[in-house]
């Protein structure tokens, strides 16, 4: 779902920046306007307001919103640690324009990861004012067709997976919903006053709270979804929560032959810290699963052979320069895993940027996009 | 009486110690790089912004002072150069910034650390004619992994120049000093035309093809700028087209010169070592980083000068760390001083007189059939 920039350039202005950016070839007019537009095609947003939910969460409203997004999208946040941009992925918890109108502003919630770096940053020290870059709204975790004709639905979340589903509720939905919520402790339930006043409001929304306790156990709430849900068969399922329970609903769904009725949206694990596997001197030991994503290679390897060797020996043949981590000719996206500079020991988490394949060797299971 | 490449060899065990010091360095400033260093470079665009506004406007302020159009009392035609040249300085300052502090370095990939998609090295283009890709690998990749490597690094001489004894004399090069003042005048055009392997087309190894790729984007980005700087920029001053096209020109000319210079005073000052490609064959990383301190060049000088240089008067710093931002090379001098001090290598530094006198007496000489045959004891380019 590729969404354009914050401001497509249209008519006269479009016309007045081309002839400006030939006077200041090769930056652009807007550069000198404070204003410009990401190479990626997202843009600058700046926090305009903080809210702090429960505890340990926060909703931050950002301004200029994206042109337009459906409700259960997600936006990739960048912001400035230290002089470096970090990037992390948060669903849009506002509602999205109706048609034809502009959003001024738009929420994203986030609540801290236990062991995060960046999460509990956020939440904590957000304030108004704080730049930060928006990439195109993305995902396809979206209602199936907005307006009239929307069957039943059961929404089904677990802890910050009410995020992306907020996005919908706050929006015209005009269909019979029912939805289960399931969070640890009453305390940490976020959006619970506004999901109880709209309970109250339109008769057709249902809600319900499942406290599970510290100790989850996701059978016992499969058996509750099924419990509170017995026409499972007649509803469009959006589900969003951990990996394991929308493991288990898939399952499920698959089993009652209703798989085309589930939709599920997962934040994923975040960036574990990197499992530093026996890195033996001896041995030929197998410590990481490398693939090449574009090019379909997996290769077993042992933490001390280079990205760029490993694709070689595969028989690829990457673009490279120098072959000593000077010259940047062979950067390529690293989307999963970690890899260790083998010059300097340091890791790289996968946050969407490139690695140099010369000077970098896998320490988890690895993903590069090549 | 010195060699005539003070080439240094180090022990197997000294070279891997070596390169073990180089890279806890790299690492050491590595891990500290943040904000501080985002605020400079932040600050370097927005002065540049400034300088390159200020320029122009200074340039076309000076229109009015031309006593042969407007008579008033400020007209004269010493106000007008003045102004014109002050104009036209500026405006070079900006373009000097921008390719050298900027350009170069965000090139290199220095600031890639930063993550931002506005200052990086894959989406960076510079104010030159020189296309930033083809730039990426005639320095990033040939240069700076054949530093002085005659043969295989082509900055050597730039493919038309002899600077060193290893290139073998012809009588083509005796009037090398005039081709010295040429490039270093178009040194722009020079440097966007480095990426072709002229040597390897001529003798067959290479298609002409290869020609033809390069000069399409080379074209598309030339044409931008000539557009810019002698046709769109003048056009605004209507009937004065001619003093604005005339000022850019300096512009881009001092741009030239400068750049010339300091890429010069890089590598071929005297006492800097070049190499052979058998002497490189398969060198260890601490040989690797024993040739570049060997054949590199820093120059004195103070922090404005540093920044004006793009701080390529840190040459060594930067052969031994490109990919560091360039704002720690001072900082971090010393401590490759005393390294090279540790292993016995030499560290060139020279006041700017000192490195672009040696320079310019280096091309001179060697016009003449310098170092033929006997090669160590007739001639001397060391002091």
């Amino acid at each position: 779902m590729e969404t354009e920039p914050r401001e497509q350039p249209t008519g006269l202005r479009a016309r007045a920046l081309a002839v400006a950016s030939l006077f200041v070839a090769p930056r652009s007019p807007l550069d000198y306007l404070r204003a410009s537009a990401l190479p990626s095609g997202g843009h600058r947003a700046r926090v305009v307001a903080t809210r702090a939910e429960c505890e340990g969460t926060a909703t931050l409203t950002l301004s200029p919103a994206p042109r337009t997004w459906s409700a259960g999208q997600h936006v990739d946040l960048s912001v400035l640690v230290d002089g470096a941009y970090q990037t992390r992925t948060f669903s849009i918890s506002s509602a999205p324009p109706a048609a034809s109108a502009r959003a001024r502003t738009f929420d994203v919630t986030i609540r801290a990861a236990a062991h995060g770096r960046l999460t509990p940053m956020l939440v904590r020290d957000a304030k108004v004012g704080d730049d930060v870059r928006v990439s195109p709204p993305a995902g396809c975790f979206v209602l199936p067709d907005a307006g009239a004709g929307m069957g039943p639905l059961l929404f089904v979340t677990a802890g910050s997976g009410i995020t992306p589903v907020m996005s919908m509720l706050r929006g015209s939905l005009s269909s019979d919903v029912l939805h289960v919520h399931f969070e640890r402790t009453r305390d940490r339930i976020i959006f619970g006053s506004e999901l109880d006043a709209l309970a109250k409001a339109d008769p057709s929304y249902r809600r319900t709270c499942e406290l599970t306790g510290a100790e989850v156990n996701v059978d016992q709430m499969l058996a509750r979804i099924r419990a509170l849900c017995p026409d499972l068969h007649t509803r469009q399922t959006f589900a969003c929560g951990p990996a394991p329970l929308l493991d288990a609903m898939r399952a499920l769904y698959t089993e009652l032959e209703i798989e085309d009725h589930l939709h599920t949206e997962s934040f994923g694990a975040p960036a574990a810290p990197p499992a530093i596997r026996a890195l033996a001197h001896d041995a030929e030991t197998t410590v990481a699963r490398l693939s090449f994503t574009r090019s379909q290679v997996n290769v077993d390897a042992d933490g001390r052979t280079s990205l760029l060797v490993l694709a070689e020996r595969a028989g690829l043949k990457p673009a490279h320069g120098c072959r000593r981590g000077l010259c940047r000719s062979c950067v390529a996206p690293l989307r999963k895993g970690t890899v260790r500079d083998l010059r300097t020991g340091m890791d790289t988490v996968a946050t969407g940027g490139g690695v140099q394949m010369c000077i970098n060797a896998p320490v988890t299971d690895v993903e590069i996009d090549l | 009486m010195s060699r005539v490449h003070p080439r240094q060899k180090l022990s197997p065990a000294d070279a891997e110690a070596f390169a073990a010091d180089v890279d806890a360095l790299h690492a050491k400033v590595r891990k500290t790089l943040g904000a501080r260093d985002r605020n400079y470079l932040l600050r370097v665009i927005r002065v540049q912004k400034i300088i390159a506004v200020a320029g122009r406007a200074v340039i076309f302020a000076s229109v009015p002072l031309m006593p042969w159009f407007f008579h008033h009392a400020l007209a004269s035609k010493a106000a007008f150069l003045c102004v014109a040249l002050a104009g036209a300085v500026l405006l070079s300052l900006a373009k000097i910034l921008e390719n050298m502090e900027l350009g170069h370095n965000i090139l290199h990939g220095q600031w890639d650390w930063m993550n931002d998609p506005e200052i990086h090295s894959s989406s960076w283009e510079w104010d030159n004619v020189c296309v930033a890709a083809q730039w990426k690998h005639s320095h990033n990749v040939v240069h700076h992994t054949w530093t002085n490597v005659v043969g295989k690094d082509r900055d050597v001489g730039y493919q038309v120049l002899r600077v060193t004894d290893e290139q073998p004399w012809h009588w083509a090069y005796l009037p090398q000093m005039f081709y010295t003042i040429i490039l270093a005048l178009l040194f722009q055009w020079g440097v966007g035309l480095h990426d072709i392997d002229f040597e390897n087309v001529r003798n067959g190894k290479l298609p002409k093809a290869a020609i033809d790729a390069h000069m399409v984007a080379m074209k598309a980005k030339a044409t931008r700028q000539l557009l810019k700087d002698y046709v769109l920029w003048p056009l605004l001053a209507g009937p004065f087209f001619v003093v604005v096209l005339a000022a850019n020109l300096v512009a881009n000319g001092l741009r030239n010169i400068w750049a010339f210079i300091v890429i010069f005073c890089g590598h071929f000052p005297s006492g800097v070592a070049m190499y052979t490609a058998e002497e490189t064959e398969n060198e260890s990383r601490g040989d690797f980083f024993a040739r570049q301190v060997s054949g590199s060049c820093n120059i004195s000088g103070g922090g404005l000068f540093h920044v004006m240089t793009g701080n390529l008067s840190h040459q060594v710093e930067h052969h031994l760390f490109p990919d560091l931002p360039s704002n720690r090379y001072g900082e971090i001098a010393p401590c490759v001083r005393e390294l090279t001090q540790k292993y016995g290598l030499p560290y060139n530094e020279g006041s700017f007189t000192r490195q672009l006198g040696t320079t310019f007496w280096n091309i001179l000489k060697h016009s003449f059939p310098t170092g033929q045959k006997t090669t160590s004891t007739t001639t001397t380019t060391t002091t």
